[in-house]
Parts: C-alpha cells; structure tokens; sequence
C-alpha cells in the first residue's frame, strides 16, 4: 500500500474470489472512496460474463472443432501460399507503378523543345523521321495513361522492368 | 504447454482438453468486449478452430491462453467492423430488479451492465489489456507477450482503462 492508495496489482488480487483484505487495507477501503470503487469495478469485471456462457457447454465446442478439424484439408504455411504470392507481387507493381508516377520523369526533354526542333524541318524530311519510328510503338498506348485494371501481365512486366532503371 | 505438445503429436484428447479449460473464460472475454451473447459460441468455436490449425507453425512466445484470446479478440473485431460497429448490451432476465433484493442484486447488475457499455468505448489495446488483467488475472508477462507489448505499455494502458472506467462508474 502507498501512503494514499492500495497499490493496483494489490486491488487485482483482492477482486480474485478468496482474497481477502489485511486489517490496515481493510481501514483503508472504507475510507477511501477512490479505492472502493476501483476494487469494486475490478470485482464486478471478474464477474462479468459468468451469465452469458452458462449455456456455453465447452465439450459440445470441443467435439464442433474436432469435427471441422478432421474435415479441413491440412493447414498450408503462410510463405508457400501461391494466391498470397501473387497477391504481394501485384500489390508491389501497384505500388512501384504508383511510385513511379508521381516522381518526377528524369531527363525529360520538354515538350516544347522538341516541337521546335521539329520545325525547322520539311513535310518529306518529317515524313522520313516519321518512318523511323516502329509501327509498333506508334499502336501501344503509354502505359501510364492507362487504368490499371487494363494493364495485361505484359504490361506489368514492363512497368516493373522501368522500376528497375529508376 | 503440455497439451499443446501432445496435440501437436496426434493427441486429439489433448485438444478436448485445451476446449475444456479455456472455453468459458474466452467465451466470457469476448463478451466483456462487446460480442453479442448468441454469438459467442460461434466465435468461441472458431477461435479454436484458427488457433488448432495455425499450432503446427506456432513459435510459442506467449501462452497458449494468451495466443488464444488475441486471435478471439481478432474475429470479435472482424465481426464488429461486418456489423457496422453496432454493439448491442441486451436486456437480461437477471437485469430485472429482483424484489427480493432490489439494492444489492441490482447494483451489481447495473454496474456490469455498465461496466461492459463502458468496456466498448474503449480503445481497443486498453480494453484487451484491462479485461485480461482483471477479468482473467493474467500477469503483465503473459499479457505483453500476448498482446506483442511491453509490460510497461501494457501497464500504461491497464492504467488508462481504469482510469476512464472508474470516471464512468461515477
């Protein structure tokens, strides 16, 4: 007991059914109301409970959870779980993907810049450089301006693979 | 510890066993948090079930009882989040005043009822540490290990709980 209260762990065990108070704690209890009420409140939550499992019966639980244990396939470790594997890969595409966009692009030449470069140039001369550009790449939308709900494994892939040059 | 050695060696006698001595008082954990009594089977049983079929990989650093009652204190959380974070505190037959004695049987009632009302309100890791300290009488040890804390969090907390429950009960 301190000078002013019974100590806490003191007013646990006394809440615990059978203990009882010393003399000295006994005086103290009756004339502190502080004390009174927080032995009073940890009784009442030992009690608390007791009504509402008394239809409870833990054999018939234990007899239910054998019975779901012996029709469950055996348990999978956490790591050797594919779903989980693929979901923390996806989740770190998304995440990188993210990442990615909202940094600025390095060495990124500005729009405006290349268009005057452009003009100096003539309708054949544009065409020729236009030639140069695979037909391919001029069909593929950017990725970035995509939704990620269409981005395919390819696409994927490849964010992942520009994460690695960053 | 015993038991969970045998059941993790075949012994299904040993998790009877582990049901039987645990069951109640996590049924009546669950309770003080909040679940709804018509539940409380279920939630028991699935506790179990969880807890008997994550013991292969369990590395046993808190006790079986405290491993236990954190995966009950996790499905009771799961269901409050579906229910929409609506806790029902019944109106029991034992809470009608009781003529016979309408002072000290009622007291008790009123202040259970509104102990677990007040229980509810609190944050969850004060609620968790208060009702395994003094519902269940486990030691600062057992719950820190229980609960992934330290002992003087969990003191910290304890200290809280009581705090804002007596502030309550007043």
């Amino acid at each position: 007991m301190t000078d002013d209260h019974i100590e806490a762990d003191r007013l646990v065990e006394l809440a615990a059914n059978g203990v009882l108070p010393t003399a000295a704690e006994d005086g103290h209890l009756a004339a502190c109301a502080d004390c009174r009420l927080e032995r009073q409140l940890l009784s009442s939550a030992r009690r608390l409970g007791t009504d509402a499992v008394l239809a409870l019966d833990p054999a018939v639980v234990a007899a239910r959870v054998r019975e779901r244990l012996a029709g469950a396939p055996a348990p999978v470790a956490a790591w050797h779980r594919p779903k989980r594997w693929l979901t923390m890969l996806a989740a770190a595409a998304v995440l990188l993907f993210v990442v990615r966009l909202s940094l600025p692009e390095r060495h990124a030449v500005p729009a405006a810049t290349v268009l005057n470069e452009l003009d100096g140039l003539s309708s054949e001369e544009l065409e020729v450089v236009l030639a140069t550009i695979p037909a391919t790449a001029l069909s593929v939308p950017r990725i970035d301006e995509m939704p990620l709900s269409e981005l395919t494994a390819d696409d994927l892939e490849r964010v992942l693979r520009s994460m690695e040059d960053l | 510890m015993e038991l969970v050695a045998a059941y993790r060696q075949g012994s299904e006698s040993a998790a009877t066993e582990l049901v039987l001595r645990h069951g109640r008082a996590l049924g009546r954990y669950l309770y003080a948090a909040g679940a709804d009594p018509g539940e409380i089977e279920d939630l028991v049983q699935e506790s179990f079930f969880k807890a008997f079929r994550a013991l292969s990989g369990w590395r046993g650093e808190a006790s079986f009882r405290g491993w236990l009652f954190r995966i009950g204190a996790n499905l009771r959380k799961d269901q409050y989040r579906r229910i929409g974070g609506r806790v029902t505190v019944p109106i029991e037959d034992h809470e009608i005043a009781d003529v016979a004695d309408p002072e000290g049987e009622m007291g008790a009632n009123d202040m259970e009822k509104r102990l677990r009302e007040g229980l509810v309100s609190l944050p969850r890791l004060q609620r968790e540490v208060f009702l395994l300290r003094a519902q269940q009488g486990m030691g600062y040890e057992e719950i820190c290990a229980a609960l992934g804390t330290t002992a003087g969090a969990a003191r910290v907390h304890y200290h809280h709980a009581v705090k804002r429950l007596k502030d309550l009960m007043q």
